[in-house]
């Protein structure tokens, strides 16, 4: 009966549908834990580098000096071989300390309004959740704006850009062939999420990341407490060779 | 709004991390702390020592197992005295022991039990004296069954491959064998005492025929053997390589000629890594490395003979003055050939060790030269790292003798060369890492270490000991199986003779095995047990002599007459305990023994002994329980 032909709808697409909102959903989450992790480890790489680079930079200089005194008073060819080493080395860590020191402060982090209004418009309008080309390019565009939105904090932009999206998506014609799209849909939503999710650990893998996101679980505050403490260690190792140095050079005199 | 944005938020600029500094910090996040793996207190007037057996240390007439921190019992017999433990390969070690029926053997004791596994080449002690038999083993203790050049009694060396379980020979070859005056025969180098190398045997520079044997994986299957001057010297006149599998001598590394003052220039072997075999050593010549004119080991007037130990360091010859130079060379295991080395001036008297200016630790060669302490890969030569210590640190504590561990134990020779000492170091070998741990009296091979101080006993494990990752030791459970029981009959003697200054003293010893009150609703195990007739499988008797103890033994009269431990004739540790082993006992076993003790006259009534029942404890390792004491007291009469 024609009545009962045009309320059927193909299950397999009502099923694509429940599984790319899901798809969505993660893959907001995902995002946006990826945006924090990268804000708090941009924050941690610059606060380490302004702490501990003029640390090493110091040691690494008494120690070139301890070098070149001992290379200087045997004068045997390879002492001032380490001794050179000694000193390029020294170098190198007080150009890090100069680099760090002169490191732009990152941007701020977004308001903790904004995160539930990019986490919906990330669910949303996902390029990964794209059901073909054209809304693919139409979602990056678009998702390009919502990021920077986001990344300004700018609450009342977001609000405009999720009516924005509505209103598209509304007047977006339907597609002839969707149950193909829909499946293609789905499986770049799925490597999407899965490339998020590598991007994170990745983030977890990195020298300081491990400090700050496995060690510390992203506490900021933690990793800086630990961060002092181990300044306070190459403090004391300072200290011991620069006693050293001075005891040498006393020696000497 | 731009359409070009990235569809991602920006930020992978803000994460260019500079990467070495991140890198020292991870490093330091990763530099663990030593781990306390047990601690004791023993008093602080207590000295102690650590056992010959390398297990135990023995403090106020206990012995305190170094990984478990828990009493043991004694090193057996077998490993006392004149009895030299020079080999432990698994689960057996190698020693020259001497019985109390005056015989020298060869034998294999289980370490922890004292059990003899094998006994051989039995000589009277007599000619042991005398020199004309002895036992080198190889200087490698790489864990596979033991190499040793042994004299076969008629003054010929033999150099013979033993089954460690057994004592049987695998194969067995005259030692050193085929050495006689021509080019023909294996590759055989020589140092002289200015540290250079010269082919004097062998088809051609360099003879292959290790290479031929074996690829370039098979460098397990050449084995190590010692040259000695003689039987019975102490000295090392080279190094051999042999081929494990029938005893061919593939080349043949000498040392300089003993004599002339040449003694401390001889190379000492300082471990391996891989094919490369790494020898130690100290020179005494003049000229400088740098200065083409004077070479190195070259006198200007040739003579070349260093001064003794003590004399003024001037050549005779010519009034140049020598310096004394530190070595070390890195030799092919299959060929013998040099691969390369190193030497540098070093201003310290090396007449009593020569390697403590080297060392080896996880595969790195560890050099002090001057100030400064440097590491090398030994496969190829390469510098890993270099340091300067703070001062007055310049050599290294047991090198050699601890390949497998990651950490160095270097101290200040102005502290003394005997440990403990107040400002030691541990350097760890791969990175350069260095511990202050004062008061270390002892290094195992997985970086175990033993320090006292104020009365205390510490164990501690360096960061990485492989014995972090074994299981703790057990500890000791509140009971055994049985309860024991121990009864002294008080001795007494008389004295008769106004002339002997000792006196031999008989005290009479009962032990009981006693059913234990907890008995009742035991666990399977411990009724089989007693249903079996044993129920405890390693029983000691530890015999605590005083000090003014100057000779006594041990044996049991009943159920039969058997001697434990003979004093006069095996020697006792530094502290005079010692363990005799009395098997395994079950349910209402007693046995008698006596003790004889020789002891000065005093004519009063003193404490001269002390016994007590060791019994291992099942799952412990090496721990004991001592369920058990009796005071043994002399009282003196002259009725």
């Amino acid at each position: 009966m024609p009545a009962e032909l045009a309320s059927w709808a193909d299950p397999d697409i009502g099923r694509l549908e429940e599984e790319l909102a899901a798809l969505g959903e993660d893959l907001a989450r995902a995002e946006v834990e990826l945006a924090e992790a990268r804000g708090l480890l941009a924050a941690f790489t610059r606060a380490h580098g302004r702490l501990m680079a003029p640390l090493y930079a110091e040691l690494d200089e008494i120690e070139a000096r301890i070098t070149e005194f001992c290379a200087a008073d045997s004068g045997r060819p390879e002492d001032l071989r380490d001794a050179h080493s000694a000193r390029a080395r020294a170098r190198e860590s007080a150009a890090a300390a100069d680099a760090a020191a002169t490191q732009p402060p990152p941007a701020p982090p977004p308001p903790p309004e904004a995160r539930p209004l990019y986490r919906m418009l990330a669910k949303r309008c996902h390029p990964d959740l794209a059901v073909g080309e054209a809304d693919r390019k139409r979602r990056e565009a678009f998702m390009a704006q919502v990021n920077e939105a986001y990344a300004h904090g700018d609450t009342s932009l977001l609000n405009r850009l999720a009516a924005e999206w509505d209103a598209s998506e509304r007047t977006a014609p339907e597609s002839p062939d969707r149950l193909a799209r829909l499946r293609a849909a789905v499986k770049a939503a799925r490597a999407g999420l899965t490339q998020v999710r590598a991007e994170l650990a990745g983030l977890a893998q990195t020298r300081l990341g491990r400090l700050l996101l496995v060690e510390h679980q992203g506490d900021l505050r933690a990793a800086l407490k630990q961060l002092d403490f181990l300044a306070d260690e190459v403090r004391v190792t300072i200290a011991g060779r620069r006693q050293v140095l001075a005891d040498l050079t006393s020696q000497q005199r | 709004m731009t359409s070009n944005l990235p569809a991602r938020l920006p930020g992978a600029g803000a994460l260019a991390l500079p990467d070495a500094v991140a890198r020292r910090t991870a490093e330091l996040t990763q530099q663990d702390q030593p781990v306390i793996v047990w601690q004791r207190a023993v008093g602080p007037g207590s000295k102690p020592v650590v056992s010959p057996s390398l297990d135990a240390v023995i403090v106020g007439g206990a012995r305190i197992g170094i990984r478990s921190g828990q009493p043991v019992p004694a090193a057996p017999p077998g490993l006392h005295g004149r009895c030299v433990g020079f080999s432990e390969q698994g689960e057996v070690r190698i020693v020259k022991m001497q019985t109390a029926d005056g015989m020298v053997y060869l034998a294999g004791i289980v370490p922890g039990s004292g059990e003899i596994l094998w006994r051989r080449s039995p000589v009277p002690w007599s000619e042991y004296m005398s020199g004309r038999w002895g036992a080198s083993m190889s200087p490698e203790h790489a864990g596979a069954d033991p190499l040793i050049a042994h004299g076969s009694g008629t003054g010929e060396w033999l150099l013979e491959l033993l089954d460690p379980a057994t004592g049987r020979s695998t194969w067995k070859v005259p030692w050193p064998g085929g050495a006689g005056p021509g080019k023909a025969g294996p590759p055989e180098y020589q140092y002289d005492e200015h540290g250079e190398l010269r082919q004097v045997r062998g088809t051609r520079d360099g003879d292959d025929s290790g290479n031929a044997r074996h690829d370039a994986n098979g460098s397990g299957r050449v084995r190590l053997a010692r040259i000695r001057d003689s039987i019975k010297s102490g000295t090392t006149a080279g190094l051999a390589g042999v081929d494990e599998t029938d005893g061919t001598v593939l080349w043949r590394i000498r040392y300089p000629p003993a004599g002339g003052g040449h003694h401390w220039c001889r190379p000492v072997f300082l471990g391996s890594e891989g094919r490369c075999l790494v020898l130690a050593g100290a020179i005494a010549a003049h000229g400088e490395d740098s200065c083409p004119a004077v070479p190195v080991g070259k006198c200007s007037c040739r003579d070349g003979g260093a001064p003794d130990p003590g004399e003024p360091n001037i050549c005779t010859a010519c009034g140049g003055i020598f310096r004394p130079w530190a070595t070390v060379a890195v030799h092919d295991r299959l060929t013998g050939r040099r691969l390369w080395g190193r030497r540098w001036p070093d201003r310290a008297d090396h007449h009593k060790d020569p390697a403590d200016v080297a060392d080896m630790r996880g595969g790195v060669l560890l050099t002090w030269e001057g100030r400064f302490l440097r590491a090398w890969s030994v496969e190829d030569g390469r510098q890993l790292w270099s340091a300067v210590p703070p001062q007055g640190y310049g050599r290294f504590a047991w090198p050699g003798r601890r390949t497998a561990s990651q950490w160095a134990w270097a101290y200040r020779p102005a502290e003394g060369v005997r440990s403990p000492r107040a400002s030691d170091l541990f350097i760890h070998a791969p990175t350069g890492r260095s511990l202050a741990i004062g008061w270390a009296l002892h290094q195992t091979d997985d970086d175990l270490v033993l320090t006292y101080a104020d009365g205390m006993l510490t164990c501690l494990a360096l960061p990485g000991s492989p014995a972090l990752r074994q299981p703790a030791p057990v500890a000791a459970p509140p009971g055994g199986r049985l309860d024991w029981r121990i009864d002294a009959a008080t001795g007494w003697r008389e004295p008769k003779s106004a002339n002997r200054s000792i006196e031999r003293l008989s005290v009479t010893v009962t032990v009981t095995a006693i059913s234990s009150p907890a008995c009742a609703g035991a666990a399977p195990e411990r009724l089989t047990a007693d249903a079996t007739g044993t129920a405890e499988d390693h029983v000691w008797l530890r015999i605590r002599p005083a000090d003014r103890v100057q000779e006594w033994f041990v044996r049991q009269i009943t159920p039969s007459l058997e001697y434990l431990i003979f004093q006069q004739a095996l020697g006792v540790e530094p502290t005079g305990t010692a363990d005799c082993p009395t098997g395994a006992w079950s349910q209402g076993d007693s046995r008698e023994y006596e003790i004889v003790l020789g002891i000065p006259r005093s004519g009063q009534e003193s404490l001269e002994c002390v016994g007590t029942v060791s019994v291992a404890i099942p799952g412990a390792g090496s721990a004991v329980r001592e369920p058990a004491s009796a005071e043994l007291r002399i009282r003196w009469r002259r009725d």
